[in-house]
C-alpha cells in the first residue's frame, strides 16, 4: 500500500532497478549483546566496588627517641596518659593530662553507655587541651608545646583474669583531639612499647 | 481527539518495540559512575578491620593522599573464629600482620615489617616517589603494643612519615 503510494508520488520516472536499489532500509545494529555485555560490566563494578569510607591522620616517626627529640630549656611538654579500664566490650578509655609534674584526670560520669562514654571523654579531653594550649600566653612558648601521646597500663584497673592492655582505639582517639587543638608538635610514645617486656 | 494519521496506517500488526536508548544511556551513566568512584578490592587493604572511629576526625579523605606508601594491616584475634578453638585468646590480642596479602606473625614481624618497609621505599625511590610514607591499618581492638612494634619498624627502616587510617561518620562499631 505506503509503497505504490510512493511510486505514485515520484515526480519523474525511474526503472524498477533503480527503485529496488534505493530502496530505504533502515540498518540498525543489534543492540541485545552490546546491552548484555553493558549490565554484566555493571553488576561487575557494582560487586567490587570496596569505597573505603577512610580518611588518615598524619603523623611522624621520629628517627631516634621519643617524638621530637629531647626537649628544649623553656619548652612545655604535655603527656597525654591514655590509660584503659576493663578489657574486651567492657573496655572504657581513661584520659589523663600531665604538664609539669601535674596530673589532671578527666572525669565522666560512671553511668554512661560505653559508646557515650568513649565520646565524652575524647570530649573532655579536647577541651582540657585547648585550656593547656590557651594557658600558655607566649606565642613563642605557645607554638614550641609538645605534645606527647603516652599510654600506660595500670594493671589495678583490670580484673584478675585480664592481661592488662590500652586499644589501640583509644590512642587514635586521644591523638586526634590533640590534632583538632592544634598543637605544632604532637607524637606517640612508643619505644618504651616495642621493646622486649613491655607489658 | 482523533488518532494521528501515522498512528491509524500502521494497523493491528504493527510491531511494538520498547525504545532503548534511554535504557542505555542510564547504564552508561551508572557504569561510569562506579568505575570512577571506586577503587578495586585490592590486596593492600585487608577488609577484615574494624577501623578506630575517633570523635570528630581530622583527617586528610583518602583521595587526597598521593604519594606512594605502604600499607601496614594490624588485625585483631578478638572475635576471629579461627583461633579461637583451643587457645584462650585474650582482648587486644594480634592475629597477624598483613602487608599486600601477606600475612606476619608476631614474632618474625620486628625483622620482616622492616625488610618489607625498606624494600618498598627503596623501590618508590627508584620510581622517582620523594614523598613515602607508612599508612598504619590497625583494628581499634588491638593492643597500642602491636602497633607501636609496626611504627618502631618503619622507623627503623628510615620511614619518616606515618598516616593513621581512621573510619569517618557514623557512629562506632560495636558500640
Amino acid at each position: 500500500m505506503a509503497r505504490s503510494r510512493d511510486i505514485a508520488i515520484e515526480p519523474r520516472y525511474r526503472s524498477p532497478r533503480k527503485r529496488r536499489g534505493r530502496a530505504k532500509v533502515r540498518i540498525q545494529p543489534p543492540m541485545t549483546p552490546m546491552i548484555d555485555v553493558t549490565f554484566q560490566l555493571l553488576l561487575f563494578f557494582l560487586m567490587t566496588a570496596a569505597f573505603r569510607n577512610e580518611g588518615n591522620i598524619a603523623s611522624s616517626i621520629p628517627q631516634s627517641g621519643d617524638v621530637a627529640g629531647p626537649p628544649q630549656i623553656g619548652q612545655i611538654v604535655v603527656f597525654v596518659i591514655v590509660g584503659q579500664e576493663g578489657a574486651g566490650d567492657d573496655a572504657r578509655p581513661v584520659y589523663a593530662i600531665r604538664k609539669l609534674g601535674r596530673e589532671r584526670q578527666i572525669e565522666v560520669p560512671k553511668g554512661l553507655p560505653a559508646g557515650e562514654y568513649k565520646q565524652q571523654m575524647a570530649l573532655g579531653l579536647y577541651e582540657e587541651l585547648a585550656r593547656v594550649k590557651s594557658d600558655v600566653q607566649d606565642p613563642k612558648l605557645q607554638s614550641e608545646l609538645q605534645v606527647i601521646i603516652r599510654p600506660e597500663v595500670d594493671p589495678a584497673r583490670f580484673a584478675e583474669d585480664q592481661r592488662p592492655y590500652v586499644r589501640w582505639e583509644y590512642v587514635v582517639d586521644a591523638y586526634n583531639q590533640a590534632t583538632r587543638v592544634e598543637f605544632a608538635k604532637i607524637g606517640f610514645q612508643w619505644q618504651a612499647f616495642a621493646g622486649e617486656g613491655a607489658f | 481527539m482523533a488518532k494521528s494519521v501515522a498512528y491509524a496506517d500502521r494497523g493491528p500488526t504493527g510491531d511494538v518495540s520498547i525504545n532503548m536508548t534511554p535504557m542505555i544511556d542510564v547504564v552508561f551513566q551508572l557504569m561510569i559512575f562506579f568505575i570512577l568512584s571506586s577503587q578495586l578490592a585490592s590486596p593492600e587493604i585487608s577488609q577484615k578491620i574494624v577501623l578506630p572511629k575517633p570523635h570528630e576526625e581530622k583527617i586528610i579523605p583518602e583521595r587526597e593522599v598521593k604519594e606512594s606508601r605502604v600499607v601496614v594491616n594490624i588485625l585483631a584475634k578478638e572475635d576471629d573464629r579461627n583461633h579461637g578453638r583451643d587457645e584462650k585468646v585474650m582482648p587486644g590480642d594480634l592475629a597477624h600482620y598483613e602487608v599486600s596479602g601477606l600475612k606476619i606473625s608476631e614474632t618474625e614481624a620486628a625483622e620482616k615489617l622492616k625488610a618489607i618497609i625498606e624494600a618498598r621505599s627503596a623501590a618508590a625511590r627508584k620510581a622517582g616517589n620523594k614523598e613515602f610514607h607508612v599508612e598504619v591499618r590497625a583494628d581499634h581492638r588491638v593492643a597500642y603494643e602491636h602497633v607501636a612494634r609496626a611504627l618502631v619498624a618503619a622507623g627503623a627502616a628510615g620511614v619518616e612519615k606515618a598516616y593513621i587510617t581512621v573510619g569517618r561518620g557514623g557512629p562506632a562499631d560495636g558500640e
